[in-house]
């Protein structure tokens, strides 16, 4: 598995403030969590019970902040073993993950980072 | 009217002779069941002989099927669209939307084989199409399964750990600095089995299937016989429309049905001459009581509509029966029935009882819940 960044130029991805939604989701067919961290201390999940794509928000004063995503994909009792991940931040793409578990692998994961930048 | 017992695989002294008997049990049991049918079942195909499409490369193994398939003892083949690579269902679709879960239960089958019929070798293929469907979705053993991988908070715990152990490697680092940083800090293997030690174990707390789930299955097919040499015309072997399904009243109760018609069964006997079709119709239902959370006692009674006059009707079924099922060890099932069939002899009722040592974690009865 390998997480693509998007719309991040020189490890910066900017986005207005103060309120900023996030929008974790897959259209795979294997368990998949998503997960990204602020250095703020905010953490959004998925899945978090809602329909997939379900945008979540905070509020962000101006200013740039560590972000971290994590995408892992599990096939044990999965309908599948395929994977499409996004993470869009203010309604554009920042991250995404696709691809299917190799036979014999249960499981993977990446991590990815950058700095989101609030304006 | 007379009265026959049968004691069938009480004597076990072979694995063998104990999975010989236990297939004899079933000839006098109706199956109603809401399970899979398939091509492959109805040419009586074994499970190795069919494969399952699930992504491009399964269908290499596929073409080579149906280049070996002439020489061999048959070859066939079950996709499930929705479950493939090729046109997948997202599991956020299957357990959202009941349309999707019906187009994600629906199979496709075909199988071909050979058929020895007075020393000559008839080819034999058949289609099929079978729809199962959860009432309630979270009986759905794919939606409980992906709940209780949303809902794992062992797995969740480890995420925001690892997210913030990445995280506190990057705190001061510049933006252009990040990925340098972030591919050294990454590395982490423990994560990751310690993760799919977790979602694999609320899998497994997920897959304790409901006994009693209400469902159906729908399955329509047909297969056809063709004698050997170029130019000879196809025939129908047999045409079947099925509906069963399962409900479950209370905790501790299942009804279980099934209506199924087969027209154009051919006589085989006729397959060289006038060829001769039969038709059957049969309905079944059944109600079984499972005592106890460990459900290691199981009480059942059955009636069905065979006749004892119908030759095409499986010809030892029971028209009419009561059934205990009980586990007498981790692994080890009695199972009897008593009830009314027809003779094999003469066509006459008959009552007959049936015992069965079966060596399986679970029973003969026919489970309310299908597999992942």
């Amino acid at each position: 598995m390998q997480i693509k960044l998007h719309n991040v130029s020189g490890g910066v991805f900017t986005t207005s403030g103060p309120q900023v939604d996030f929008e974790l989701a897959d259209a795979g067919q294997a368990n998949v969590t998503i997960h990204v961290a602020l250095s703020d201390g905010t953490h959004f999940h998925f899945p978090d019970g809602s329909s997939s794509g379900t945008a979540q928000s905070t509020v962000l004063p101006p200013g740039d902040y560590t972000c971290v995503v994590l995408v892992a994909a599990f096939g044990h009792g999965s309908f599948g073993r395929s994977y499409k991940s996004t993470v869009a931040i203010g309604g554009k793409k920042a991250a995404s993950a696709t691809g299917s578990l190799p036979a014999g692998t249960d499981a993977e994961t990446d991590t990815q980072a950058f700095v989101l930048r609030v304006s | 009217m007379k009265t026959t017992i049968l004691l069938v695989g009480l004597a076990v002294p072979l694995i063998v002779s104990a999975q010989e008997a236990d297939d004899k049990f079933k000839d006098f049991l109706i199956d109603v069941g809401p399970g899979h049918v398939s091509a492959g079942d109805m040419l009586k195909l074994t499970d190795s002989a069919i494969t399952t499409i699930e992504a491009p490369k399964d269908f290499v193994a596929l073409l080579n099927g149906l280049d070996s398939s002439d020489k061999s003892g048959g070859f066939g083949f079950a996709i499930t669209p929705a479950r493939t690579s090729l046109t997948p269902l997202s599991i956020d679709s299957y357990r959202s939307n009941n349309l999707a879960r019906l187009w994600g239960g629906t199979t496709f089958s075909y199988a071909k084989n050979r058929n020895p019929l007075g020393g000559v070798e008839y080819k034999q293929d058949a289609l099929a199409v079978n729809v199962s469907y959860y009432l309630h979705d979270k009986d759905d053993p794919h939606v409980a399964a992906y709940d209780a991988f949303a809902n794992c908070s062992p797995l969740k715990q480890l995420v925001v750990d690892e997210s913030n152990r990445v995280m506190q490697s990057l705190t001061g680092v510049p933006p252009e600095k990040i990925q340098e940083v972030l591919a050294r800090s990454k590395r982490n293997p423990q994560f990751l089995d310690a993760a799919s030690a977790a979602a694999k174990e609320c899998a497994r707390q997920a897959a304790s299937p409901k006994w009693n789930a209400t469902q159906f299955a729908f399955t329509i097919g047909q297969g056809w016989i063709r004698p050997p040499g170029a130019g000879s015309p196809r025939v129908t072997l047999a045409r079947t429309v099925a509906l069963s399904g399962a409900y479950g009243p209370s905790e501790n109760t299942l009804l279980n049905y099934t209506l199924r018609r087969s027209d154009r069964v051919l006589d085989l006997d006729t397959l060289t001459t006038t060829q001769a079709y039969k038709k059957t119709n049969i309905a079944a239902v059944r109600l079984t009581y499972g005592q106890g959370d460990s459900r290691d006692l199981y009480g059942l009674i059955e009636a069905s509509n065979v006749k004892s006059s119908v030759a095409t009707l499986p010809d030892s079924a029971f028209k009419f029966a009561l059934g205990i099922d009980k586990r007498v060890m981790e692994g080890v099932w009695l199972e009897f029935r008593l009830g009314r069939r027809r003779s094999v002899d003469d066509g006459k009722e008959e009552t007959a009882g049936l015992m069965n040592l079966k060596f399986s974690t679970t029973t003969t009865l026919p489970k309310a819940q299908a597999k992942l």
